[in-house]
C-alpha cells in the first residue's frame, strides 16, 4: 500500500522532470510542490540551527542537493536538480528573514555570503527578494539566473544546462541582472520617473 | 511603477553594451539609444550600479575578468592563476631558483584579511605546519610577506578537485566514500598527534586528486575562500575575533559559536558534518550513529579523537560492532554473527569470540586483583569516597546477585567523585595516577568486557580513554617512574581487551598489547624478581597473538603463542606448581589450540595438535577446578565452558561429532549452573545459546534431527522473544532470521522438506525486513543469503 503511492509519487515526479526539461515551466512549481516540503524543513531547521545570522548558501545547497538525490534517484541531472534547490533556497531564506523581522523590533540583516567570486556583496535579503520580484515581472529569464547562481550557488555551465542559454549570454544577463538588483536595491524607485 | 517594457529595453541595452570596448561605450550608448533621453538615463543608472558595485566588493573578482597575476612572489615565479576568493588568489607558481624545480600553490592574503592576530599565530605555527609529513595532507613549504606587504603561503599543489564537487561528479560507492573519509580522518588525526588543529575542516577544505586521493589542504590558516562576508567590506574589522574568519557555518561546533577556541574536538565536530555531507542520503543506522556522536553538542559526548572516530568508520566498512550504537550486546552479537561466518560456515561457532574473551581472565583476574589492591591502599587514604565506592563497595555487593541496580549506580556516583576530584589542570601528578587509576577500574567495571562488568561499553571506552589520557601525558614526562609504567601498561592491557572484544579491532589490539607487552618488559629489566610484572608480561603477550587468527595470519599467531607456552611452561613458579601460573598455562595452551584449530585445515595431520593444546589446557583446568583454590572457581568454571566449546569445534570438524556432542553437553551443565544460580546472569545465557548454535549442528550430524529442530525452534523462540521486546533492533532482527534459517536446515536435514521450506520462506521474509533497514554486508550476502535462495529454488 505504502509501496504503491510511493511508486505512484515517483512517477509523477518524473513526468513533471519531463516537461520541465521540455520547457513547461509550471510543471517545475508542481515539481518543488512535489519534493520541496521536506528539503524546506531541512533547510529551515537548519538555520534555525544557526546562531549566527550569516550562512554559507554553498553548504546549504549542497546539503541539500545530497539529500534529495539519496531519496530521489530518478533526478538524473543535477543541474536541474540544482535550479530547483536553489529556488527553495530562496524560499526559506527569504521566509527566515521575514520571520526575523517580525519577531524582533529592530530590523536585523541577514547576510548572505556565496562561495562564488563577483556575487552581490552581502545585501538586504528582503530587498533583493522584492527587487527580484520586480526583475521577474520584467524578464524572468534575468531573474531565474540570479536565483540560481545567487542562491543555488550553480555554475555558469550548470545554468547553461538547464536555460539552454550559451555561456557567454549568461555570463552577460547575470551582470545585467546583478547590475539592475544593485540599482533597484539602492534606489528602490529606480525606473520609476 | 516601474515600466516593464522600458525596463527591459534598458537591460537589452546594457548587456549589449558589455559586449562593446570599454572606450567605446559612452558612444555606443549614445548613437544605440538615439534621442531617448529617459532611456540613456536608465542604462546609465545601471551601469552606475555596476561600478558602484565594483567599488564595494573592493576587488571585483569575477570569472569574466580574473586579478591580475603578478609576476614573482617571493622566489617563485607565477604561472597561471588557480583561482580566487574572498582571502584572496591562489597562484600556481614555480620556484626555478637554485638546481631543483618544483611547482606550487601560492595564496596570496589579500591585505587587511588577515588580523595581526592571525599573522601571529600562523607565524607561530608554521614550523609544526612545515613538518606535518603526512600523504594526505597538502605539504607548507614556505611563507612571508611580499613586496606589496601582502602575506602568502606556499603550499603543495594539488591537482584536484574539491571533495564534494568530486563525489557529485563521480558518484563513488559507500566504500569509496568511507575510505575518502578515513583519509581525512588520518590526515586530521596526525596533526592532532603534533598538537595543530585544523579549525576548518570542510569538504572546500578537501582536494581529491586524479589518483582519487584526498588532501587537507588550508590547516590552521584562516579560510580561504567563502569569506566574502570580510572581503566585502574591504575592510576588516579589528574587533572581529580570529574565530569569524577561521570558521564555516555549518561546519563549525556549538562551541566555537559561541566563542570558544577550536579543540581537537571541534575538529571531530566538523569531520562528523563533512561525513554527512559526504554520504549519500539513506545510510545505515551505524553511520547515522557514527554521525550523531561526533557532532553532538556537548564536546564531551563526541569522540575523543579523530582516530577514534575512525576506527568506527572502518568498523562499518569491515562490518565489526560500531562503538557509537547503543550498547547492546545483541548488536555486538550480530556483528559477531556475520563475521564469524565467514570462517565457520552457517552456524558454525557463532559467537566464539564472545565465549573467548573471558578465557585469559582466570588467572589474570586474580593478578588484577592483587595489583588492585596494592594501589588500592593508597589511592583509600588519600581520597576515601570514591575509592571506596569504586573499588570496596563494589566488589562487596558484586557477588551478590540481585544486586546490579545498585551497582550502577555505585559506578555513576563513584564517576562523579573522580569528576570532581579531576576538575582543575593542576593537580599533582601523584593525584593524577591516582584518579588515572580510578578512571580505568570505573571503565572495567563499567564494561570492559574482561570478567563481570555492567555492561556499558560506552561508558568504558570514555573512561578508559580518559585513563590512557593521563597516563600517557604522566608517562611521557616521567618515563622512568615505575608506578606509572604500571599503570599504563595495565590501561593499555584493559585497552586491548576492549579492543579485540567489544570493537573488534585486531590490529589495533596488537598494538596495545604490544605496547603494554614492552611497558611490562621494563619494569621486570628494572625489578626482575616481581612476579606480577612477569606475568603480566605473558599475559599481554598472549593478548597480542590472539588476534592474528583472525587477520587470516594465523601462523605467525600460532609462532607466537608457541614460544610463550614454552616460557611459561618452563617458569619456577609454573614448575613449582603455583596455580596461577598454571592457570596461565592453561590459558596459553587453549589460545594456541585455538589458533591452530583455525589455522590448519582439518584434513591436515597437524589439525590433530590442536587438539593436543586443548587436551592440555582441559587437564588443568579439570585439576583446578576440583583441587584449586576455591575463591577461583567461578573463572575456571568459566574458562572451562570456553575451551570446552573450542574443543567441540575441533571435534566437529575432524569429524567426531560424538565427541564434540560430548563437550558440549558438558559445557552446557556448567552454564545451566550460573544460570541457575543467578538468573539475571546475561553472559551465562549467552554462552549457552552459543552452545545451542553449534550444538544443533553436531546433533544433525549425529543423525539425532528431532533433537536438532526442537534446540533450532528453542533458540528461535528465544531470539524471537529478544526481538519482541526491542522491536526496533536490527541486531535482533538478524538474529531471528538467522535462527530460523538454522530451524530450516535442520528441518531440511531430517528429511521434513515442507516444513523446512516455510521456514525457508520466513527467514528470507524477516531477511527481507532486516534489509529494508540496515544495508546488508557482503558476509551475510555470501553466508546467508546466497544458500537461503539456493535452498528455495528446491522448495
Amino acid at each position: 500500500m505504502k509501496m504503491g503511492v510511493a511508486l505512484e509519487l515517483e512517477l509523477k515526479t518524473k513526468r513533471l522532470i519531463v516537461a520541465w526539461r521540455g520547457g513547461d515551466m509550471s510543471s517545475r512549481d508542481l515539481l518543488i510542490a512535489h519534493v520541496m516540503p521536506e528539503l524546506e524543513q531541512i533547510a529551515a531547521a537548519r538555520l534555525r540551527a544557526e546562531h549566527s545570522s550569516s550562512l554559507s548558501t554553498h553548504d546549504l545547497v549542497n546539503e541539500a542537493l545530497l539529500k534529495i538525490i539519496g531519496e530521489h534517484p530518478e533526478f538524473g541531472d543535477r543541474a536541474h536538480l540544482l535550479a530547483l534547490v536553489s529556488r527553495v533556497m530562496r524560499n526559506v531564506l527569504v521566509d527566515q528573514a521575514r520571520a526575523r523581522m517580525s519577531n524582533k523590533r529592530r530590523h536585523q540583516k541577514v547576510e548572505l555570503r556565496t562561495q562564488l567570486e563577483g556575487t552581490i556583496p552581502q545585501i538586504d535579503l528582503l530587498s533583493l527578494d522584492s527587487a527580484l520580484i520586480r526583475l521577474r515581472a520584467i524578464d524572468e529569464g534575468y531573474a531565474d539566473i540570479v536565483e540560481m547562481r545567487y542562491f543555488g550557488g550553480m555554475t555558469v555551465a550548470d545554468i547553461a544546462v538547464v536555460t539552454g542559454w550559451s555561456e557567454p549570454t549568461i555570463k552577460r544577463r547575470w551582470r545585467s541582472a546583478r547590475a539592475w538588483l544593485s540599482d533597484a536595491i539602492t534606489d528602490p524607485l529606480a525606473g520609476h520617473d | 511603477m516601474t515600466d516593464p517594457s522600458f525596463e527591459r529595453r534598458a537591460l537589452a541595452v546594457f548587456e549589449a553594451l558589455l559586449d562593446v570596448e570599454e572606450d567605446a561605450r559612452e558612444t555606443w550608448l549614445e548613437t544605440k539609444t538615439g534621442g531617448d533621453v529617459a532611456l540613456k538615463r536608465r542604462v546609465t543608472a545601471i551601469w552606475r550600479a555596476e561600478q558602484q558595485l565594483n567599488l564595494k566588493t573592493g576587488a571585483y573578482l569575477d570569472a569574466v575578468d580574473p586579478i591580475a597575476a603578478p609576476e614573482r612572489i617571493g622566489a617563485y615565479r607565477i604561472t597561471e592563476t588557480i583561482g580566487s576568493g574572498g582571502m584572496g588568489t591562489v597562484f600556481a607558481a614555480e620556484r626555478d631558483e637554485g638546481d631543483f624545480e618544483h611547482s606550487v600553490a601560492i595564496k596570496l592574503i589579500k591585505p587587511g584579511i588577515f588580523t595581526e592576530q592571525l599573522v601571529a599565530r600562523f607565524n607561530r605555527e608554521r614550523q609544526i605546519l612545515a613538518n606535518l609529513n603526512h600523504p594526505h595532507i597538502a605539504r607548507l613549504f614556505d611563507g612571508g610577506t611580499s613586496e606589496l606587504g601582502q602575506p602568502y603561503i606556499v603550499m603543495e599543489r594539488i591537482d584536484g578537485v574539491p571533495l564534494l564537487d568530486w563525489l557529485a561528479a563521480q558518484s563513488p560507492s559507500l566504500e569509496a566514500r568511507l575510505d575518502l573519509f578515513l583519509q581525512v580522518c588520518a590526515a586530521a588525526g596526525h596533526a592532532h598527534r603534533n598538537l595543530v588543529v585544523h579549525r576548518d575542516l570542510t569538504p572546500a577544505n578537501v582536494l581529491v586528486d586524479s589518483a582519487g586521493d584526498a588532501k587537507l589542504i588550508d590547516f590552521g590558516i584562516a579560510r580561504p575562500e567563502g569569506e566574502e562576508y570580510a572581503a566585502t567590506l574591504g575592510e576588516t574589522d579589528a574587533s572581529q575575533p580570529i574565530r569569524a574568519v577561521t570558521m564555516t557555518p555549518g561546519y563549525a561546533a556549538p562551541e566555537r559559536i559561541n566563542g570558544d577556541a577550536a579543540t581537537v574536538l571541534s575538529d571531530v565536530y566538523s569531520a562528523g558534518k563533512m561525513l554527512e555531507a559526504m554520504l549519500p542520503a539513506a545510510h545505515s543506522p551505524e553511520l547515522e550513529a557514527i554521525i550523531a556522536k561526533a557532532i553532538a553538542d556537548s564536546p564531551d559526548s563526541r569522540y575523543l579523537s579523530m582516530d577514534e572516530l575512525a576506527g568506527d568508520v572502518r568498523a562499518v566498512l569491515t562490518n565489526h560492532p560500531v562503538g557509537a550504537m547503543p550498547s547492546s550486546k545483541r548488536y555486538q552479537w550480530g556483528k559477531w554473527f556475520a563475521r564469524n561466518r565467514a570462517l565457520a560456515g552457517l552456524g558454525a561457532a557463532l559467537v566464539v569470540a564472545l565465549v573467548a574473551g573471558s578465557v585469559t581472565t582466570g588467572w589474570f583476574w586474580s593478578q588484577a586483583v592483587e595489583a588492585r589492591d596494592d594501589s588500592n591502599a593508597r589511592f583509600d587514604e588519600v581520597r576515601g569516597i570514591a575509592t571506596f565506592m569504586l573499588f570496596d563497595l563494589y566488589d562487596e555487593l558484586e557477588p551478590i546477585s540481585g544486586n546490579t541496580k545498585a551497582l550502577s549506580q555505585i559506578a555513576d556516583e563513584a564517576r562523579a567523585y573522580l569528576e570532581r576530584l579531576s576538575v582543575g589542570d593542576d593537580a599533582s601528578p601523584e593525584l593524577q595516577l591516582e584518579i588515572a587509576k580510578g578512571y580505568h577500574r570505573l571503565s572495567t567495571i563499567s564494561g570492559n568486557p574482561e570478567g563481570a562488568n555492567l555492561g556499558r561499553r560506552e561508558d568504558a571506552k570514555l573512561f578508559l580513554d580518559r585513563a590512557l589520557g593521563i597516563l600517557e601525558q604522566l608517562h611521557s614526562s616521567k618515563p622512568d617512574d615505575a608506578d606509572v609504567t604500571d599503570a599504563l601498561a595495565d590501561a593499555l592491557y584493559s585497552q586491548a581487551i576492549f579492543q579485540f572484544i567489544a570493537e573488534d579491532d585486531s590490529e589495533a589490539t596488537i598494538v596495545s598489547a604490544d605496547r603494554s607487552a614492552k611497558l611490562f618488559k621494563q619494569l621486570i629489566d628494572s625489578d626482575p624478581d616481581n612476579d606480577k610484572h612477569r606475568f603480566n608480561w605473558f599475559k599481554a603477550r598472549l593478548q597480542a597473538a590472539k588476534p592474528y587468527v583472525w587477520m587470516d595470519q594465523g601462523e605467525k599467531g600460532i609462532e607466537r603463542l608457541t614460544a610463550i607456552v614454552a616460557e611459561i611452561k618452563n617458569d619456577p613458579k609454573t614448575v613449582a606448581g603455583d596455580p596461577a601460573a598454571r592457570q596461565a598455562l592453561a590459558a596459553a595452551h587453549t589460545e594456541l589450540g585455538y589458533t591452530r584449530s583455525w589455522t590448519i585445515p582439518s584434513d591436515r595431520p597437524e589439525y590433530l595438535e590442536s587438539l593436543t593444546d586443548l587436551n592440555a589446557a582441559l587437564v588443568i583446568y579439570d585439576d583446578l577446578y576440583e583441587n584449586g583454590p576455591s575463591e577461583n572457581r567461578d573463572v575456571i568454571r568459566s574458562n572451562l565452558i570456553s575451551t570446552l566449546f573450542k574443543r567441540a569445534l575441533v571435534y566437529y570438524d575432524l569429524p567426531k561429532s560424538q565427541e564434540a556432542l560430548a563437550d558440549i553437553e558438558r559445557a552446557e551443565e556448567y552454564a545451566n549452573f550460573l544460570i541457575k544460580r543467578d538468573a539475571d546472569d546475561e553472559g551465562a545465557k549467552e554462552r549457552l545459546e552459543t552452545l545451542y548454535s553449534q550444538k544443533l549442528f553436531v546433533l544433525t550430524d549425529l543423525g539425532r534431527h528431532q533433537e536438532a529442530v526442537d534446540i533450532a525452534s528453542y533458540l528461535l523462540s528465544v531470539r524471537s522473544g529478544r526481538l519482541a521486546e526491542d522491536s526496533s533492533n536490527t541486531g535482533y532482527l538478524r538474529d531471528v532470521a538467522g535462527a530460523q534459517q538454522a530451524l530450516a536446515i535442520a528441518l531440511d536435514a531430517s528429511g521434513d522438506r515442507d516444513a523446512a521450506c516455510r521456514e525457508y520462506r520466513g527467514s528470507r521474509a524477516v531477511w527481507d525486513k532486516f534489509v529494508s533497514q540496515v544495508e546488508l554486508s557482503s558476509i551475510d550476502k555470501s553466508n546467508n543469503i546466497e544458500p537461503l535462495e539456493a535452498a528455495l529454488k528446491n522448495c
